[in-house]
């Protein structure tokens, strides 16, 4: 199948040309073949039957001449002559017979009378009784008899013929006969080139064969299933399958065939070779074989001119063909002649006519539509990379304006684009570009040397364009009268047509994109004014894009200001309120322990006078009292006193404590004045190293004071603020102090207070390098009672009070800051007056 | 049909010629005590068979001859040189029959000779040959009864009968016997003269010629034939008829010859040597007798020694010499 699709056409041609020829000869070869084989077969068989028959006529004309010669013998009146003239018939039967070996006469009464052989002397009258001689009775019985045939010596084959003579009583001529004489009949028989003929007895004894050896060893072939067929068919009636395919006595496969001479019960057979018998049969075969393969050659010679004939064409046909499928229309195939081929190669050249004609349309209408396309492309593309250039850049208008401008100079290369925006007024230059090089230089330098320029729709034309929000276009700027800012532009560059594109924000203009060329009389056709539309629409967008993001940059920053400021304002509150109530228990707990300590130190101060007057009656008592026990009493009376000094004391700095925490309970102590603060912080700085200087005699510090002359006077409860001033100093001493003793010689302890005049505020920070203050206590430092002083050194209130202070009353802010190590800070804001609180808050 | 013919010509003549496979090269062996002389019109009788038989002497075929030359004795000698040569089939002759027969020479034998056979032990029986051997007989012993009748018939009263006989020759015993029989029979005495050699044939000359009988019968050997004009020109200067086998003698001029047609049995040895070169063992093929008897009358003999001949003899004879 496969095959059969790849066979070309001229294959198939010949081939069909091939098979029908050959169809058509094999079954007129079969059907001759068919009856040319029976025809010759039966022809075969007609020949080998009739040459049995002649072979049997043959060797029959053998015996029938025998008795022919022996007639002359058995005449009525040859009783009746004399010896002599039997005796000279006999030898002239001799003569002429020479198959006869021996010859008797015998008298009616069955005696020998003559008897003549070749071999033995003559017998004259013997006499001897041969009436039982079953020649004799044979002769008798039948006029002529013929023996059965017997091997002399084993060796001849003989047969006896015996002929009564004619007359009653007569007697009989017997001859033997030497068969080996009918080999001269049976050589002489042709079958065919190499076909024989042989004889047997019907029981199928050799009588007489070409090769003589045969019949002298008395070969017996009734084993021969040929010749016991025969055996049987001469015993039954009729002669039916007289010819038959046998093999021989050698094996060669023969077509044999038989007749019988029944008078001497003899078989004949004729045998011919098969091959050489059915060699008409096998030149017929090879006869239709040969035309068949005649026929084929012809058909394939006849085929293959056909095929070349009407191939020729097509092929030439098929190559126009495929050469017009390859693409080479303008190919034409050669017509010829004014047949069928002819014909379609007219049509194939007409076709591909107007193929090519419509190819040439459609290429035509392909580029068109190409071009359409990529320009709708790149204006597409120029579309979005100015989105993306905008979508990139929301805060600045730029890099928009730049990417507008390139792209329009890039789509439209023989014109030149610049921006301008129109802002409070005056038309700024913002971006121009040109697809050469000289022109976006000279256009950069002129557009700069032109902008800004006022708006004025009577002078430019970029202005009446804005102002009619529409698109304006200048075909010749040299010819503008009055001259406008065009004119004045063209003049400078020589662009002469100018197109001006208004950028519209909801409805006004605000600026203009223009085109400008310089060749006079050009105008943008509307597909390119619609992208530049689109163009100024974008520059739109930007511009819209950017105020609003500036718009909601200070919005926010706005609001988180506020945010801010009101987050501050609630820790501070939050922060207040706690030390508030902490104070108000403060203050509250003060109270209560005030009236039993004061109990406690009267009752001291009592005990004291009380212990004088012991000591006075002591003395009183002096010389009554034994003196030991006076010692005693005495002694007693010093340690009491000693002790009572020790409660008063700590009564007294019990007091004191009270004191302070009553303070934190006081609303606004003092009046609330103007004040030189930095005067208040040398003199406090005074006071505190003063102070200081005297508690601890060794105590000694750097002091590094940088105060803003521009602080001025700031209104303060200046008594309630001295506290806080002394108090932070006081801890700055000591935390240096501290450190200096723990350090040892080679660290300076230093103390700074800055001041700075801020713009409603002051600020005040007092430095010290001490060991600084831990993460842990950082939060707690403002709560009442916490300390990092031995116990005893410090009462835990004094920067709760400065918090009090600072906070509540001066409505400021105090605050921390400190490197573990290395330095702590206090910084303190003051608003400068009240109303700066009130603001504040 | 002619026209089928005219087709298939070209295509049957591309096949083969089926001509007959030539013959490869036979070489056989030609073995005999007589001379070369006295077998002189019968080897060409031979060479005739051989070549009906497409066997051609000088083309495909090879006769290498021994010639015993009358002397018996060389006879073992030729035949082991013929096996030595060697040669395909080697044909025997007269007497040099018993002798290779009973030397079994290991090629096939083909014979010829006058006597039976059977009789002198070299076969079984005619149909049955010995191994490696076979070939035609003569049976001339029984014909010279018939010959002695002939003389008589000649001769009715004939009473003195004289025999050459070689007695070298195989089955002479029994030649003599049936000659003497017959002889008897008739009435006819009859005189022996062995003629083995030249000086025995003058010397039986002189016997005869000093007595000269009625009749003289000539054994046929290959002596005899050998002598043939010799002994005839004897007997007609006797003028004594002279009957002997072979037409040989009638033609030399003996007045009768009877016998079996040498040159057809001569010939018939070709069909022999023939069918063993094809492969066809031997004794496959039984020992053959004359198939025609001759009997020949010297006409010119008769009338030279004034005899006349009968009539009936005259007709029962196939050839006269006039």
């Amino acid at each position: 199948m496969r095959l059969r699709r790849t066979l070309s056409l001229t294959q198939r041609l010949i081939l069909s040309f091939l098979g029908l020829v050959t169809a058509v000869l094999v079954v007129n070869g079969s059907i001759s073949m068919w009856f040319a084989y029976r025809e010759a077969t039966e022809a075969a068989v007609r020949f080998a039957q009739e040459k049995a028959d002649a072979a049997a006529d043959r060797v029959a004309q053998f015996v029938t001449e025998l008795e022919q010669q022996m007639g002359w013998t058995a005449r009525a009146d040859w009783a009746r002559v004399t010896m002599e003239q039997r005796r000279y018939d006999f030898i002239r039967l001799l003569r002429q017979a020479p198959a006869i070996t021996e010859l008797l006469y015998v008298d009616g009464a069955g005696r020998e009378r003559l008897r003549l052989s070749r071999l033995e002397p003559d017998a004259l009258d013997s006499g001897a009784d041969l009436s039982a001689d079953p020649r004799v009775l044979g002769a008798r019985e039948a006029r002529v008899w013929y023996g059965p045939v017997n091997f002399r010596r084993g060796s001849e084959p003989y047969m006896a013929v015996a002929m009564a003579h004619a007359g009653r009583g007569a007697g009989a001529t017997i001859a033997e006969v030497n068969l080996k004489l009918i080999w001269e009949v049976i050589t002489a028989i042709r079958v065919g080139g190499t076909g024989y003929a042989f004889v047997t007895d019907t029981a199928g004894r050799l009588i007489a064969h070409p090769d003589m050896s045969l019949v002298l060893r008395d070969t017996n072939l009734s084993g021969l299933p040929q010749i016991a067929a025969a055996m049987a068919a001469s015993r039954a009636v009729g002669d039916s399958g007289r010819v038959v395919a046998a093999r021989a006595l050698d094996g060669r496969p023969v077509l044999s065939a038989h007749a019988v001479i029944a008078r001497l019960d003899w078989i004949v057979f004729v045998e011919q070779p098969r091959a050489e018998a059915l060699a008409p049969v096998y030149a017929t075969f090879y006869q239709t074989l040969a035309l068949l393969a005649l026929g084929v050659l012809l058909a394939l010679g006849a085929g293959a001119l056909l095929a070349r004939r009407l191939i020729g064409p097509i092929r030439q046909l098929q190559a126009g063909a495929e050469r017009l499928g390859g693409g080479a229309l303008a190919e034409r195939i050669t017509v010829r002649g004014s047949d069928e081929i002819g014909t379609l190669a007219l049509r194939f050249n007409e076709m591909a006519e107007r193929i090519q004609d419509a190819q040439e349309t459609l290429e035509r209408r392909v580029d068109e539509r190409t071009r359409e396309l990529r320009e709708s492309l790149d204006h597409q593309t120029a579309t979005s990379d100015v989105l993306s250039i905008i979508s990139r850049s929301t805060s600045d208008t730029k890099p928009v304006f730049e990417a507008i401008v390139s792209s329009a100079a890039k789509l439209f290369p023989s014109w030149s684009a610049s921006i301008v925006i129109l802002r409070y007024g005056m038309f700024h230059f913002e971006a121009a570009a040109s697809a050469s090089r000289e022109d976006a230089a000279l256009i950069l330098s002129q557009m700069r040397a032109v902008y800004p320029f006022p708006f004025d729709p009577a002078t430019s034309q970029a202005s009446r364009a804005v102002h009619e929000r529409r698109v304006v276009e200048l075909t010749d700027a040299a010819a503008e009268e009055p001259p406008t800012v065009s004119r004045r532009v063209q003049t400078a560059t020589g662009f002469r047509s100018t197109t001006f594109v208004p950028l519209l924000a909801d409805g006004a203009g605000i600026g203009c994109i223009i085109m400008t060329r310089s060749e006079p009389g050009c105008r943008l056709d509307p597909a390119q004014l619609t992208l530049l539309q689109t163009f100024a629409d974008q520059a739109v967008i930007a511009i819209e894009n950017a105020r609003l993001f500036q718009e909601v940059q200070a919005r926010t920053t706005e609001l988180q200001k506020s945010l801010d400021e009101l987050r501050t304002a609630q820790d501070r509150l939050i922060q207040t309120e706690k030390l508030a109530s902490l104070g108000q228990l403060t203050a509250g707990i003060a109270h209560e322990i005030k009236n039993p300590l004061n109990f406690v130190n009267n009752f001291a101060d009592l005990s004291v006078e009380l212990l004088d007057e012991l000591e006075q009656a002591l003395a009183a008592a002096g010389p009554s009292l034994a003196p030991g026990l006076r010692e005693e009493v005495a002694d007693l009376a010093r340690t009491l006193r000693g002790n009572l000094a020790k409660v008063i004391q700590h009564g007294r700095r019990a007091d004191s404590i009270v004191r302070n925490m009553l303070a934190h309970s006081r609303e606004g102590g003092g009046e609330r004045r103007l004040v030189d603060l930095n005067g208040l912080i040398e003199e406090s700085l005074n006071l505190a190293y003063h102070g200081a200087r005297a508690e601890k005699p060794g105590f000694n510090i750097a002091l590094d004071k940088s105060l803003d002359p521009a602080l001025g006077m700031v209104e303060l409860y200046p008594q309630e603020f001295t506290r806080v001033l002394l108090n932070l100093i006081g801890n700055g001493f000591h935390a240096a102090y501290a450190k200096q003793l723990t350090e040892g010689g080679g660290f300076q302890p230093t103390l700074s207070v800055t001041t700075r005049a801020l713009d409603d505020q002051v600020e005040i920070r007092v430095r010290d390098n001490g060991s600084g203050i831990p993460a842990a206590v950082r939060s707690r430092i403002f709560e009442p009672f916490f300390t990092t002083k031995p116990p005893g050194q410090g009462t835990g209130l004094g920067l709760s009070l400065s918090h009090d202070i600072v906070v509540k009353q001066h409505g400021g802010t105090i605050e921390v800051a400190t490197e573990p190590g290395r330095f702590a800070e206090f910084v303190v804001t003051l608003p400068r007056s009240r109303a700066a609180v009130g603001k504040a808050a | 049909m002619h026209r089928r013919t005219l087709l298939a010509a070209p295509f049957l003549a591309a096949a083969p010629a089926r001509a007959q496979p030539s013959r490869p090269l036979a070489r056989i062996g030609w073995l005999t005590a007589q001379r070369e002389a006295s077998l002189t019109p019968f080897l060409p009788a031979l060479r005739a068979g051989l070549a009906e038989a497409r066997l051609v002497e000088g083309r495909n075929l090879e006769i290498a001859y021994r010639f015993g030359d009358d002397d018996a004795a060389r006879l073992p000698a030729l035949l082991a040189e013929l096996v030595r040569l060697p040669v395909h089939v080697l044909l025997a002759q007269g007497v040099a029959v018993a002798p290779v027969i009973r030397a079994r020479p290991p090629v096939p034998v083909v014979f010829v000779m006058s006597s039976d056979p059977v009789a002198a032990g070299l076969a079984e029986s005619l149909a049955r040959p010995a191994p490696g051997t076979t070939g035609v007989t003569f049976l001339s012993a029984e014909m010279n009864g018939k010959r002695v009748e002939l003389l008589r018939d000649l001769l009715p009263g004939l009473t003195q009968l004289a025999i050459l006989a070689n007695p070298a020759h195989p089955g002479e015993a029994m030649e003599r016997a049936v000659a003497e029989g017959v002889a008897a029979r008739f009435g006819i005495a009859t005189a022996m003269h062995h003629t083995r050699n030249a000086a025995e044939l003058e010397l039986a000359f002189a016997r005869l010629a000093a007595a000269p009988p009625g009749a003289l019968l000539a054994f046929a050997d290959g002596f005899a034939l050998q002598n043939r004009a010799a002994i005839a020109r004897f007997a007609m200067a006797l003028r004594i008829p002279l009957v002997s086998g072979w037409r040989a003698f009638a033609e030399a001029g003996a007045l009768l010859s009877y016998g079996p047609v040498l040159p057809d049995s001569y010939r018939r040895l070709a069909h022999f040597v023939d069918r063993i070169l094809r492969g066809t063992r031997p004794e496959a093929m039984p020992i053959e007798q004359p198939r025609s008897f001759e009997l020949v009358v010297n006409q010119r003999t008769a009338a030279a020694i004034g005899l006349e001949v009968p009539t009936h003899l005259l007709a029962r004879a196939e050839a006269v010499i006039e």
